[in-house]
This record gives C-alpha cells, structure tokens and sequence, in this order.
C-alpha cells in the first residue's frame, strides 16, 4: 500500500504538464502554491499529484500551452442537454459572470449576467445562480462563526477552534488537509458553494422542479479547475443520501455531476452555435436566480469575508451596517486585515472583532498558519483564497495568450 | 506581463464591485428565496437538515493509503 493524498473515486492527476511542449522555462514553479512542480531547468517538468492541489495556476501562465486538464465533462454534458428525460441545471459562479464575456469579444470584467443566463437557457440549462448557495454559505458559516465566537467568550468547554478559516475554495481546503491537518478543527464545516448548490437542487430543487432526482443532473460552471475534484470527493453525495433515508432506492449519484470552467462553458456554446454577445437576456426560471450584492462578490479576494460580516453584525446587534463597503479587505495586498468593534446584544457588551483575508496563498498564509500554531495568533475569522486577486483569476477562467505570457513575481 | 494579468483581476473584481452597487438587495440575510428555501425545506441554519446538506467534514489527507 503506497500513501496518497486521494480518496478512493476521486479525480487525481487532473493538472499535467506535456513533455513535449514543455521547455523547462520555470515559469510554472512561480505561480505553483505548493511547490508541486519538478524539473531541472531546461529539462521537462512534472506534477507531483499528491503535492497538487488543482488550482491551475501553472496553467493559465505558461508561456507555451504546455500545461493541460486530464478531465473534461464537455462531452458528457452535451449529450445530457440532448436527453430529453434528464433536468440539466447550470449552477454558475459568482466569477464566471465577469470573465466569460471576454471569449466572445466583449470587453475584459464585462457583467453579462442575463446574457449568460440567456444563452444557457437556449442551450437547455436550468437556471441555479451560486450566488443563492453563497447566500446560503453566509447563513450557515455566519451563523457558525457567531457561535464559535460566543462560544469562546462564554468559555465553553467545547467551543469551537478560532479563527474559523473560510472553507469556500477546494485548492485551500486540500492544503490544509495535506499539509497543515493539526489546523482542521479551525476550518468552518459549512460546505462551499458549488457543494450547496448541488445538494439543493437534487433535493429542494426536486420539489420546486418536480422532478425525480435521479432525472436531475447537476453541472457546476466554475471559474475554478480544483473544483473538478471538489465535485468528486466521494463524500459529496448528500442528497442521496438525504433521499435513501427517506426511502427511496438508487443507485449513489454525487451532488455536483460535472464542472465545466468558464473557458469549457465558452466552447460548449460555440459548438452549440450560441453567441453569448448576442444573447436573449434572461431572468432566470426559479427562485435559485434570486442573489443578493453579498454573493455576487464571493469571486473576488475578501468578498466572503465582507459578506460575512454584514451579515454578522446584523445578526449581533439587531441593526444593518450603516456603510455596507468593507474597504480594507478589498484590492490586491497578500494579506489584508480589519477590525469591527459592535455592541452584542447577545452578550450585552462590546465585541471587538478581528478578521484577516488572505490570496495567492502560496506566497501569503504560512506565517499566518505559524502564528496559529504557536498560539499567537489574534484573529477570530480568516478567509483564504488560493488564486491571487481570488476566483476571478482562477485556473479556469479565459486566457489571454497574446504576446508574452504573465510571468514575473507580484 | 504580471500587470496584464492585474489588469484582468482588477476590471473582473470591478464588474462584481459593480454587480453587488446595483444589486436591490446587498445582504446574504435578506435574499427571499434563501428564506424561503428555510421556511419551505432547510429549517435553520445549523439545524438538523442544514447539519446533513450542507455541512460536511475534513480528512487528515496525510494519511490516507490507496
């Protein structure tokens, strides 16, 4: 039995660098946050998987296109949107939104919510906005922070670890799983987004679509490569559960069936012959389109983290913030902190609240993670996003592969 | 190069910045149909269904065997 970073039924191996294409120009080893990358300069490079998390960053940035994913669902999903006995639900992410306009010649950070909506709606998709389940991710994560902090202040016994560290994005969570596992008690249980989406679409979503859910194929449009093996993690598959438990009898289906990037949902269009420029708009065919300004910023660096804590501090002092921007945790420094000072009326005392956002984690967490350990750490909340600038720069958003590459140190 | 790359971060973070100023609704606690989803099917946070559908747990994958 050799060890391995992976559970059984997981997508391992998913980032691999072609031997053939590869110079050995190192530009990969820069943007790698777990140093998973091997290879003498000028030789041909290649992934240690269990080192990898998945985020293709070495990807999007290397100069010569060396670097490919082994899964696509593409495919797959075409032939599921021809199946006339088959639901196909589009669960898109906040990120998406504002880059996938740029593979059909709109400009860079262009919103084309309604566009996308219309164009995968023509393609036969159901509309489920992730940012409803990053809505649902602020209510149960919110509501697990606010009692690990009581908790805490009250001195239970069995409070809750603090900081709670965000659990949103799959590159991180494997990180810590594979490196830092003395640190999971900190990392909140609430599942990411993608998961809940997931989850409630073969569940709730099977009454509002009135649908058997086993007629419900469920596929995630990220802007994400990691979460390809968030989706195949053998214990997501909560709704079949949910439904076994009530007695119904199937075989194990997961929760998320397949993930397309931002750059796969391009291509399925085009071959579909669906320009998303010209697109209907479209408001979406149920309540999973409704999302609020909280989830819509989940894809850029500190947004869970601001969204959090609007909902926090209504929660705690019974009022809305008087100024919703959390400016200090916005823009491109590594790691960016605040302080909310609020009357708890729970408690019946002031709180003083300190929070940290944290991307482009290779470069930016450990000494964070070291304080941690050490007990110095005086941080009750931390969100960490693997991605620098967060998920609108993930491994599978557009590519701009004109003129030279985005190598060089931020 | 690097700055290119900034360049996208930043008019992508933009066109969310801007999606969340339009937004008729900017918080997570006022979405409708995340109440509704409550009131019809999830209970409450952290409650029973919430624990089963949409919490889960970690794995020390330093030990893993395959």
């Amino acid at each position: 039995m050799t060890a391995t970073t992976y559970q059984p039924g997981e997508i391992s191996g998913l980032i691999e660098i072609q031997a053939a294409k590869c110079k050995g120009c190192d530009a990969c080893k820069k943007f790698c946050p777990t140093g998973a990358i091997e290879g003498a300069s000028g030789a041909a490079h290649r992934v240690d998987h269990d080192k990898c998390v998945g985020c293709g960053q070495c990807m999007i940035n290397c100069p010569f296109d060396a670097i490919e994913e082994t899964h696509s669902a593409l495919e797959t999903v075409i032939k599921k949107l021809a199946d006339k006995n088959t639901t196909v639900v589009g669960i898109i992410a906040p990120a998406v939104r504002v880059a996938v306009g740029e593979e059909f010649g709109l400009p860079r950070g262009e919103l084309v919510t309604k566009k996308l909506y219309g164009a995968m709606n023509q393609a036969g998709f159901k509309i489920f906005d992730c940012n409803f389940a990053a809505d649902l991710t602020i209510m149960e994560e919110g509501s697990e922070f606010i009692h690990r902090l009581h908790a805490n202040v009250q001195g239970d016994k069995d409070a809750g670890a603090l900081p709670q560290f965000t659990s949103c994005c799959p590159a991180w969570v494997r990180y810590l799983e594979t490196k830092y596992p003395s640190l999971l008690p900190n990392l909140s249980t609430a599942k990411s987004p993608q998961q809940m989406a997931g989850t409630v679409a073969k569940t709730y979503g099977a009454k509002v679509y009135n649908m058997a859910p086993e007629q419900i194929f469920t596929v995630s449009v990220m802007p994400c490569t990691a979460k390809k093996v968030e989706a195949s993690r053998p214990e997501f598959n909560d709704a079949w559960s949910y439904h076994k438990e009530h007695g119904r009898h199937a075989d194990s289906y997961q929760d998320v069936d397949a993930v397309l990037t931002t750059r796969e949902m391009s291509q399925l269009l085009k071959l579909l012959n669906i320009d998303l420029a010209t697109a209907d708009e479209f408001d979406g065919d149920s309540l999973f389109a409704e999302y609020t300004g909280a989830g819509t910023i989940f894809g850029a660096t500190g947004g869970v983290m601001e969204a959090a804590v609007r909902t926090a501090h209504k929660v705690l002092t019974g009022e809305e913030m008087a100024r919703l921007e959390l400016e200090p945790v916005r823009g491109l420094q590594g790691v960016k902190d605040a302080e909310i000072t609020l009357f708890d009326k729970h408690l019946g005392q002031n709180v003083t609240v300190k929070v940290a956002v944290v991307h482009d984690m290779g470069n930016n967490v450990e000494p964070l993670l070291n304080d941690i350990m050490a007990g110095t750490s005086d941080y009750h909340f931390i969100e960490v996003m693997n991605c620098a600038g967060g998920c609108v720069n993930g491994g599978g958003q557009p590519i701009d592969r004109s003129g030279s590459s985005w190598v060089g140190n931020i | 190069r690097i700055q290119s790359r900034n360049d996208y971060i930043n008019a992508r973070t933009a066109g969310l910045y801007k999606d969340d100023a339009i937004a008729a609704l900017r918080v997570s606690h006022a979405n409708p149909a995340v109440a509704k989803y409550y009131e019809e099917f999830g209970g409450k946070p952290l409650g029973h269904t919430s624990h089963e559908l949409l919490h889960t747990h970690f794995i020390d994958r330093t030990k893993l065997k395959g």
